[in-house]
């Protein structure tokens, strides 16, 4: 510990830096294209690429899954569902409730129901669009005043209060009524959630990422596959934005990769 | 199957590539990125809106090489044939970095780096494209702020902002010192030309040779600037059996005025053809510099814009209200129709098998005339119109002689108001006249609701527009019009 420098000692040395701007560290990298990402990466002989099937309804209840013609598809060698995860299935970050692949209730549009992993990621692509997923359909709430009606809410009701607000409001000289609706909006980072898995000996998992938590990609990914947290080593080198939206979502992706490489032992 | 295209040649930096029995359908950016592991080129959104794969293509012209940006994720590899394509590998030279890199890193224009390799070269092209300005003596070598905004508006940034990013732009147009691409341009040019398209099956250079070939292939996919065509691949997986590339067929090539009209080729771009359009229809002008961003107007066409039978393209309502017409051409045969009656239904048209549209033909502006044309959409640059209604107003003694009123994203086709210019027609230009053919456009159309806007919206929007213009027309002073530089400047320093 002896050799840490001291926190000022640059100021100290030069202390012109002091209110200069220098340069980001990788600008120079940046601006040549030379920064390395996940997507990048060359590929490693035998490296399969995945592409995840999605759900094509908001709300409902998966009667049949026929993925013959996924598995047949050009390039193709390997598919995995639900069943097909050895550990939990629940990766919820927070509070449980999110799982890696559905069970049989999608609840919302687009959710992951199945991965495929191809020789290319176009081929990957094409093979997931095979898919025949019958549904029961049921009905999507898709706006809070719905939801409220419905009573349906993703964690327990928690209040915050001070005073008495609405007898001071009844007593006010003026009110005025309105309504804000807030469009949310999904982040909007240049570079998409992309992952690597690379399986190793024991068991073992390398995962290389874009995530802005690292740490919870390690652990849900040991949790996911059954492996003791210290069986999981995660990368991230840098990302190409992330703004929240790699936080927690970078792992589900994450977790996919692991799935697929682990059980083909191949990245 | 698909039926490779049989043989592509382009300069990849300053490599010679030659490509034979080629699938069609592979994107520029997929063949940098997994072919020739040129990775610094990224993919962003895969859809040409976010500019992160931005790389630049040389072409000769004349003595000179031009460069135009485009983006390569939706650009299909048969578009770069005999055409120099730059990435952001070429730009150090003696491990030193280019100018506009250098301003990049000075005025800290990156910080998580991912749409930096596109922005760099569209920094690029802009200096390549000053400095060839004022070697002409058109322009000193500093680009203005709006060349500067138009030069980056197809390039998306989330964490830095653009501040840093528009310094970076102006330090790098103060010098005009030579680089690496100026000292050997001459030699450039020969080796593009050496590239011989003669073998090229599917790349034809005569007109005859295109009318032969899709009379051959009757479903061949024509390729253009394929800003539509890459989307279809990337975006929905589809793959085209035979595709034609229309880039090099000369007689597709013309951009001419003549005396009472103007004649545009096929596969002119809309950068091209920009040039011409925005001193005739001043206008027309301002709003092609919001069509896509400049990646997709270095490679798109507006032949391709009327072929594509989109109802919210924004050319189609344009040319229909200017009365003007295109040539198709099936075999030896030729024909011209007015544009309007081009269209039949959502995506319908009434080209047929093996014809092709040859030449656009627009009538010259009429001073008697007042064009007035508005573009909502929902981001101001780069962005697909939810509506677009296009005016052309004859007033005589403040009676409405004549009027052409067409809109885009009203209908399944690009489509006339006839109602509503019944209404106008032969009345007073005055509020109640107005009111009445507001009212007569909700019998013109009935618009649908869909991500970009309601059919409510659409309708009030479709009114006001023609609101804004009787204001404009009967109060000139009155600035209702934003898109013109000076108050787009003033509402974001507001």
């Amino acid at each position: 510990m002896r050799s840490l420098p001291e926190i000022n000692s640059l100021a100290k040395k030069n202390p012109s830096h002091v209110g200069t701007a220098l340069a980001h560290e990788s600008a120079e990298k940046h601006v040549s294209g030379e920064a390395i990402y996940v997507d990048d990466e060359r590929d490693i002989a035998g490296q399969l690429h995945g592409a995840i099937g999605r759900s094509t309804v908001a709300h409902g209840i998966i009667k049949s899954l026929d993925l013959d013609a996924v598995r047949k598809a050009e390039g193709v060698h390997l598919v995995i569902t639900a069943k097909d995860v050895p550990g939990h299935i629940d990766i919820g970050p927070v509070f449980p409730g999110d799982s890696v692949l559905v069970e049989s209730k999608v609840e919302f549009y687009g959710q992951a129901i199945f991965a495929v992993a191809a020789d290319s990621l176009e081929l990957a692509q094409r093979a997931v669009q095979l898919a025949k997923i019958e549904y029961e359909v049921l009905e999507p709430i898709l706006n809070v005043k719905q939801a409220l009606k419905q009573s349906s809410f993703v964690r327990p009701v928690h209040e915050q209060a001070r005073g008495d607000a609405v007898k001071a409001i009844s007593e006010a000289a003026n009110q005025l009524q309105g309504e804000l609706v807030v469009g949310g909006q999904e982040h909007f980072y240049l570079e998409g959630q992309v992952s690597r898995a690379i399986p190793g000996e024991d068991g073992d998992m390398s995962i290389l990422t874009s995530s802005q938590h690292p740490a919870e990609v390690q652990k849900l990914v040991s949790e996911v596959l059954g492996l003791s947290i210290n069986q999981v080593t995660v990368e991230v080198r840098r990302m190409g934005g992330g703004f929240g939206g790699k936080e927690t979502n970078a792992a589900p992706w994450a977790c996919v990769a692991a799935l697929l490489a682990a059980k083909q032992g191949v990245p | 199957m698909n039926s490779a295209f049989d043989q592509i040649e382009f300069l990849l930096n300053d490599e010679l590539v030659v490509l034979k029995d080629v699938n069609p359908n592979t994107t520029v950016l997929s063949y940098l990125r997994d072919s020739a592991g040129k990775i610094g080129t990224k993919e962003g959104c895969a859809s040409g809106d976010c500019g992160a794969c931005t790389v630049v293509l040389a072409e000769p012209n004349g003595n000179k090489l031009r460069y135009s940006t485009i983006n390569s994720c939706i650009a299909i590899i048969p578009a770069v044939n005999g055409k120099q394509v730059l990435t952001i590998e070429a730009l150090k030279s003696d491990n030193r970095l280019h100018k506009v890199q250098t301003a990049m890193v000075e005025n800290h224009g990156s910080q998580c780096g991912f749409c930096t390799p596109g922005f760099v070269m569209s920094l690029f092209a802009l200096k390549k494209n000053a400095l060839e300005k004022s070697e002409k003596g058109e322009e000193s070598i500093s680009a203005n702020m709006e060349e500067i905004e138009e030069a980056l508006s197809g390039n998306l940034c989330r964490c830095t902002g653009y501040r840093s990013i528009v310094d970076a732009a102006k330090q790098s147009l103060e010098s005009d010192e030579k680089d690496q691409f100026q000292r050997i341009e001459s030699e450039t040019i020969q080796r593009l030309r050496d590239i011989d398209g003669d073998h090229q099956t599917f790349s034809p250079k005569k007109i005859e040779k295109l009318a032969d070939l899709l009379l051959a292939y009757p479903k061949a996919t024509m390729l253009a600037g394929g800003t539509d065509l890459g989307l279809l691949i990337t975006q929905n997986l589809v793959q085209f059996d035979v595709v034609i590339y229309l880039g090099k067929v000369k007689g597709l090539q013309i951009l001419e005025v003549a005396e009472d009209q103007i004649n545009i080729g096929a596969s002119v771009s809309y950068t091209q053809s920009h040039s011409v359009i925005k001193n005739e229809y001043p206008d027309w002008g301002r709003m092609m510099t919001r069509l896509g961003s400049l990646q997709i107007r270095n490679l798109g066409t507006i032949g391709g814009n009327i072929g594509n039978a989109s109802p919210i393209a924004d050319m189609p309502p344009v040319l229909i209200a200017l009365n003007a017409s295109i040539t198709l051409q099936l075999g030896k045969q030729e024909r011209e129709i007015p544009v309007e009656d081009y269209y039949i239904d959502y995506k319908v048209t009434c080209q047929q098998e093996s014809e092709f549209i040859r030449t656009i033909h627009i009538p010259r502006s009429n001073p008697d005339y007042e064009l007035k044309i508005y573009k909502i959409s929902k981001r101001f640059d780069d962005d697909i119109s939810a509506v677009l209604g296009v005016f052309n107003v004859k007033l005589v003694d403040g009676v409405v002689n004549d009027v052409s009123i067409a809109f885009g994203g009203m209908a399944a086709i690009p489509k006339r108001a006839v109602n509503s210019e019944l209404a106008l027609k032969g009345q007073p230009w005055n509020q109640e006249t107005i009111d009445k053919a507001k009212l007569a456009l909700g019998t013109d159309y009935s618009p649908l609701s869909d991500m970009r806007a309601s059919a409510d919206y659409r309708m009030t929007v479709a009114q006001n527009l023609l609101q804004k213009c009787y204001l404009e027309l009967s109060q000139p002073d009155l600035n209702v019009n934003v898109l013109s530089f000076e108050a787009k400047a003033v509402d974001r320093d507001a």
